[in-house]
């Protein structure tokens, strides 16, 4: 479909000395990004799509865009954009064609599932659901080095991301069963037979259709699920003397996923007698395990991040065939109510503040209820209200409001006024200001493959 | 000419910390709509991100980077940050890089006081400071010290110190007021004062494996050395935090450190 395309906000940062296009503040489920060359970033806003940024830096070589750059934005955002932009040199700009409607809807919707779909293809510990992912991201990949046609300039950046995505396709057929990749491939199929794209309603379809394999997938591979724990968090029960929880899940950031398997959360035992808070960690598969030394537990106040004490990892005799590590911490008997336990290479680091983290925390949980709403309206409600109040403890009133929202149009959808209108009367009253514009949410992006593997929730 | 790995720190270090850097990173955030109240953590994300960068180019390269002036290094610091700024609002992604081993440590420059020294010298301090509040702040003092990248000795890395003087702390701490400390502490050798036994408890404790004895019970020579060693190095730094944990909570700066070592 051919659209006409809306003027583009092109703007200068002196103070950062880059160009942005359309470059609007991430939603509540915060953004996904596509590096497309040194110079290019695209930020997808995760639970629109459709909604895309660009950040812009030079090549080095004056005030310049790069050639291969500009050939890009002129895809993604329309050819208007490159008039405000400095030129790389004068065979670039001959090039431009200014006459004729663009229609930038196809690459723009290829480039936002490939985002998010390389995003959680990276982001998620599942193999299986990485691999779906990342083989739905080479698909849209691939469609874009094929259809990249608004310019004689294709961006090779583009084709080195597919060959790349595509590599981790063929990885799959290691990792699922037969039947899992049959299906997987027909999916995927059906998804590129779609033409120019496939619709949110196709894709729907389709969903539904393969819903009976889609579960024997997941029971063939087992199944993924969002994280439930508060990363790091430990609260002690005075009346006990215990922490209430024995498991705590880790900041994946802090530490390699290379020497500890960031799918399983820390085990973690209080020791009264002694003091001692026994964290145990599991070793990834194949780890060096010298290199564990690298690696320090510390435990601290969630409010001053004072640290209370620290302690390096050190493997303990394997259980099975499991390899765990384990730091013994004396944090004593003292006014303990409540503290953080992590785990980092560098420990010389301060630890995130508690808006930090309740930010990471309100993102992932508006990453997850993006996913829950590509599947099914109803399950994402509760999610975007949790959002919403995480947002809310992070003191962010726009997306508050941004997630509150979503919410309430899910709810429309489902035919539940009173649920709605309670939803609007929430953040009818909240102050947004950049967000102000954009509570009228746009539908629901379609499902990607891998949302299949997810159970609905 | 190429930048050494040590020039370029110091000048991103005084970068980072400037009004300028400060500006950028107000700036960075809120372009992506998040409040001030993040431009700590995100400036903090920054350096780590751009000196492990740094610094694992320096380890292949001979310790020379490319950046050969101030602009230069401006234009990459300020991609750096920009990235960093973006990742606030990503979800989870796990991308550690090589963790900077640390360069060559400058010898320690630390003084005299314990908790107890500390109010022999100033029965003032006895009202003023309780333990739990001496406890705190000391915990406070090394924290900062780890974070801010000022815990040096030449023989241990920075959070190893930091452990055992935690350690210490939190067992003089954590026991009951005037019970002294187990008798199995008498035994060691060179420890007669009570700092001395918690820094070789506490050496004990997280060194079990090193702890040997000869036939008659005594403890090894090496576990003596590694008391001296460790316990010479943890002794200064409690001396010092206990001084500034003092100026903290009284206001008096303490300036007469022998004074504080017989009081």
């Amino acid at each position: 479909m051919a659209d006409t395309p809306s003027p583009r906000r092109v703007e200068f940062d002196h103070d950062l000395d880059t160009w942005t296009i359309d470059l609007d503040p991430p939603g509540p489920g915060g953004t996904a990004t596509l590096q497309m060359s040194p110079g290019l970033r695209l930020l997808v806003d995760v639970a629109e799509p459709d909604r895309i940024g660009a950040i812009l830096t030079s090549d080095g070589i004056g005030d310049s865009i790069a050639t291969e750059d500009r050939a890009a934005v002129a895809a993604i955002f329309g050819r208007a954009a490159l008039d405000e932009l400095p030129t790389a040199s004068a065979p670039g700009r001959s090039r431009r064609s200014p006459n004729g409607p663009e229609d930038l809807s196809e690459i723009r919707d290829h480039l936002g599932r490939l985002a998010i779909a390389e995003d959680l293809a990276i982001e998620t510990t599942d193999q299986v659901v990485g691999a779906v992912a990342g083989a739905e991201a080479a698909l849209h990949a691939e469609i874009l080095r094929d259809n990249w046609h608004l310019t004689r300039d294709r961006p090779t950046s583009t084709t080195a991301a597919a060959q790349r995505l595509i590599a981790l396709h063929a990885s799959i057929a290691e990792r699922i069963t037969p039947d899992a990749r049959d299906n997987l491939n027909r999916l995927l199929v059906e998804i590129a037979s779609f033409t120019p794209t496939p619709t949110a309603d196709q894709l729907r379809a389709l969903s539904r259709n393969s819903e009976p394999r889609a579960a024997d997938t997941k029971a063939a591979v087992g199944s993924w699920r969002p994280t439930e724990l508060p990363v790091g968090r430990l609260d002690f029960d005075k009346r006990t003397d215990s922490p209430a929880a024995g498991q705590i899940r880790l900041d994946r950031r802090l530490f390699s996923p290379a020497l500890l398997d960031p799918a399983v959360p820390a085990e973690v035992t209080w020791v009264r007698a002694t003091g001692d808070l026994i964290v145990r960690c599991r070793v990834t598969r194949g780890a060096y395990l010298v290199a564990l030394a690298s690696h320090w537990v510390r435990a601290y106040r969630p409010d001053t991040r004072t640290v209370l004490a620290l302690a390096p990892l050190e493997p303990i005799q394997p259980t099975g065939d499991e390899q765990w590590a384990e730091a013994r911490l004396h944090i004593g008997d003292h006014d303990v109510i409540s503290l953080i336990v992590d785990v980092t290479d560098a420990p010389k680091q301060r630890p995130p503040s508690v808006l930090r983290r309740t930010i990471e925390e309100a993102t992932s949980i508006g990453s997850n209820a993006a996913h829950l709403e590509r599947l099914t309206a109803l399950a994402a409600i509760d999610a975007w209200e949790t959002c919403a109040h995480t947002w809310h403890e992070a003191n962010d009133t726009d997306r508050q409001a941004l997630a509150l929202a979503r919410a309430e149009n899910l709810a429309l959808t489902a035919r539940h006024e009173d649920q709605a209108a309670a939803l609007r009367n929430q953040y009818a009253n909240l102050h947004a200001t950049w967000a102000a514009t954009r509570l009228e949410p746009r539908p629901p992006a379609a499902p990607l493959v891998a949302d299949l593997l997810v159970p609905a929730q | 000419m190429a930048w050494s790995y040590e020039a370029f720190e110091d000048w991103f270090l005084g970068f980072a910390y400037s009004t300028e850097g400060t500006s950028l990173v107000h700036r960075a955030a809120g372009r992506l709509g998040l409040a001030p109240a993040i431009a700590d953590d995100l400036r903090q994300e920054w350096v780590l991100a751009v000196r492990r960068t740094v610094a694992g180019r320096a380890r292949g390269s001979d310790r020379l980077i490319e950046f050969v002036d101030a602009d230069t290094s401006a234009s990459y610091v300020t991609r750096a940050l920009q990235n960093k700024a973006i990742d606030l609002l990503r979800k989870d992604r796990s991308t550690p890089e090589p963790i900077d081993p640390g360069r060559p440590s400058m010898a320690a420059n630390w003084s005299d006081a314990t908790p107890h020294e500390l109010r022999a010298v100033s029965p003032s301090a006895e009202a003023l400071v309780t333990e739990r509040d001496w406890c705190e702040t000391a915990r406070q003092q090394i924290t900062n010290d780890l974070h801010g990248n000022v815990l040096r000795c030449p023989g241990c890395p920075a959070p190893r110190v930091a452990q055992i003087a935690l350690y210490a702390i939190n067992v003089w701490c954590d026991r009951p007021t005037h019970e002294s400390l187990p008798s199995w502490t008498a035994e060691i050798q060179g420890g007669t004062q009570e700092l001395d036994q918690l820094i070789y408890q506490a050496l004990l404790q997280i060194f079990p494996e090193q702890v040997q004895r000869s036939a008659d019970g005594r403890l090894a020579a090496n576990v003596r050395k590694m008391k001296q060693r460790c316990g010479d190095c943890v002794r200064d730094l409690l001396r010092d935090i206990a001084r500034r944990c003092h100026t903290l909570t009284t206001g008096d700066v303490v300036s007469d450190v022998d004074g504080l070592d017989h009081g």
